[in-house]
């Protein structure tokens, strides 16, 4: 898969900077051309990873204790030859709902996945089948468990390797494209959702402030979606509402729910009003008050550029069109009055009407 | 035989002649049809499911100077893709997470807190191979998403939709969906970071 380095370069204001800008510019230059050409497509896609025997996912029943059989399907749809890196995943939640899919330090479901290969070197349009099994341990609980089997091209790494070796390139960012296929395996057990708000906090961070809620989701199965519904008050005016839904929550994990403040919050107490509606379980309903102090906005003010600021808090959309139609107003009005009052003057001059 | 009688009887046999020869191309031409039906070959073949893939987009290198106060740099995204070969109908979603940014292969994350990315991901179109309709696209996740170790998912595709190769275009002129936050207290020099796309199923019942 073409991969190209992103390169970020930081230099001093001052002396620091006037030594380190050069090289700055060189680096910049030489990465910036080709991830420009870049730019223009997208590269393409070297293989493709598919369940055997099912489609997008793949579903195993069995018991604590058993082993667990199932395959996968490997395929190089490109032109050249390609090598497939493949991984055994724990799933935990991404930060709006959803799998990420986590390959290093397994703790979880994961640990019972077992490929047969780690390293699939194809031939062009060639596949393969790659069997993994499923351990399941003595005490796994009763109920639904998640991994899945992450698949990514060698050559996304190959770049890493020759940092090592190339001194001049060690300033290098990288893009790397997974494919996961998710793996659910059902044991016997009441199957059970949960979902719960251990903490709503506003919090600043250099991208801006907002809010984080700290959601735990629990039971045994994974709930498949969270409408939230927000407003913030301060006082009796709303600051902003806030709408959305979540995707998939996973059991066992806190994820961390950020919402961004539109605009720059003040010092002083709001009130967060609203509703988390997960599919299959209770709604939560929220009436919480919080704080944004003194310590929180000088943070903000160091924290958060001025340009990072949302421009949304400002000027209405329908302010910015009365401000065009005034504008358009000004210079039609100045034209209408110069043309009336040459009127007289032409109709005088016309030879006809004298 | 008179000379116009002679000439008559030519004249007949030549459009006796052109009558056979026009009768018999209209047989020939009526008759295909009938051939070909009574000749039938039936076409078989099986498809099998493809995969769900992604291919991730270049990021526009930039240089920054250091103000001493922090200060957010916003850089262009490139053109990426993502196709759904699977041919299931399932659901599918796209997230992305942030390696630790690093400078000379030490690791800085602490000093540029954990979410010094944010992502405002982009509107699908359909790839000009793709027949999908429009209005089935991959749906964008609205608004700046901060992007760190932990993966934020970017595009939800739902049920019976997003099938077929999908492209987003690139950052063009003013557009730059990538904010890089950095610290005044940063130290000079070339940083690194890695941006991973996967592409997934949602997962079964």
């Amino acid at each position: 898969m073409a991969k190209r380095p992103i390169t970020t370069m930081i230099s001093a204001g001052l002396h620091a900077g006037a030594k380190a800008l050069p090289a700055a510019l060189a680096l910049a230059a030489f990465a910036a051309a080709p991830a420009g050409a870049a730019a223009s497509s997208p590269p393409p896609v070297g293989f493709a990873l598919s369940a055997v025997g099912t489609t997008s996912s793949i579903s195993l029943h069995g018991a604590p204790g058993r082993v667990l059989h199932g395959a996968v399907l490997v395929r190089n749809v490109s032109r050249h030859p390609i090598t497939v890196i493949l991984q055994c995943a724990d799933i935990r939640n991404a930060s709006n709902g959803n799998a990420d899919y986590v390959t290093t330090r397994l703790s979880a479901t994961g640990r019972w996945l077992h490929l047969t290969a780690g390293r699939v070197r194809l031939a062009p349009h060639a596949s393969r089948r790659v069997r993994f099994t499923v351990s399941v341990p003595r005490a796994a609980a009763g109920g639904s468990h998640y991994g899945g089997i992450v698949a990514i091209n060698a050559a996304d790494f190959s770049p890493v390797a020759a940092r090592g070796k190339a001194k001049g390139r060690k300033f290098i960012f990288y893009r790397i494209s997974r494919q996961a296929l998710p793996v659910t395996i059902h044991l016997p057990g009441r199957l059970s959702r949960s979902l719960a708000l251990r903490s709503l906090t506003l919090v600043v961070a250099p991208i801006g402030a907002g809010l984080v809620l700290g959601l735990q989701p629990g039971g045994s199965e994974l709930t498949e979606q969270a409408q939230v519904n927000l407003r913030v008050l301060r006082g009796k005016r709303r600051i902003f509402t806030y709408a959305s839904t979540l995707g998939q929550l996973f059991p066992g994990g806190i994820l961390n729910y950020r919402i961004g403040w539109p605009g720059l919050p003040r010092q002083g107490t709001y009130r967060v009003l609203g509703t988390i509606r997960p599919q299959g379980s209770a709604t939560i309903h929220i009436s919480k008050t919080i704080t944004f102090s003194d310590a929180l906005a000088t943070r903000l003010a160091r924290d958060t550029p001025p340009a990072d600021q949302p421009a949304a808090a400002g000027t209405p959309g329908w302010m910015l069109i009365a401000l065009g139609v005034a504008a358009v107003l000004l210079i039609a009005l100045p034209t209408a009055v110069w043309k009336l009052a040459r009127r007289p003057a032409e109709h005088l001059a016309d030879p006809q009407n004298r | 035989m008179s000379p116009h009688h002679h000439h008559d009887a030519v004249a007949r046999r030549v459009t006796l002649r052109r009558t056979v020869v026009a009768l018999g191309m209209i047989c020939a031409f009526a008759a295909t049809p009938v051939v070909a039906q009574a000749d039938t070959t039936t076409a078989t073949g099986t498809l099998s499911a493809g995969g769900l893939s992604v291919a991730a987009p270049p990021i526009m290198p930039f240089t920054a100077t250091l103000t001493g106060v922090n200060q957010t740099v916003t850089t262009a995204v490139g053109a990426w893709s993502l196709t759904d070969a699977v041919g299931d109908g399932a659901a599918y979603n796209v997230s992305v997470s942030a390696g630790a940014p690093s400078i000379g292969g030490t690791s800085i994350a602490g000093s540029l807190g954990g979410t010094w990315l944010a992502l405002t991901p982009t509107t699908a179109t359909a790839d000009a191979s793709n027949p999908a309709p429009a209005s089935t696209h991959p749906v964008a996740i609205a608004g700046s998403l901060a992007v760190g170790a932990t993966a934020v998912t970017i595009e939800n595709a739902a049920v019976n939709t997003g099938a077929g190769k999908w492209d987003f275009a690139a950052d063009s002129g003013a557009v730059q969906n990538l904010a890089v936050t950095i610290p005044g207290n940063a130290v000079p020099g070339a940083y690194s970071d890695t941006l991973t796309y996967t592409i997934a199923a949602g997962v079964g019942a």
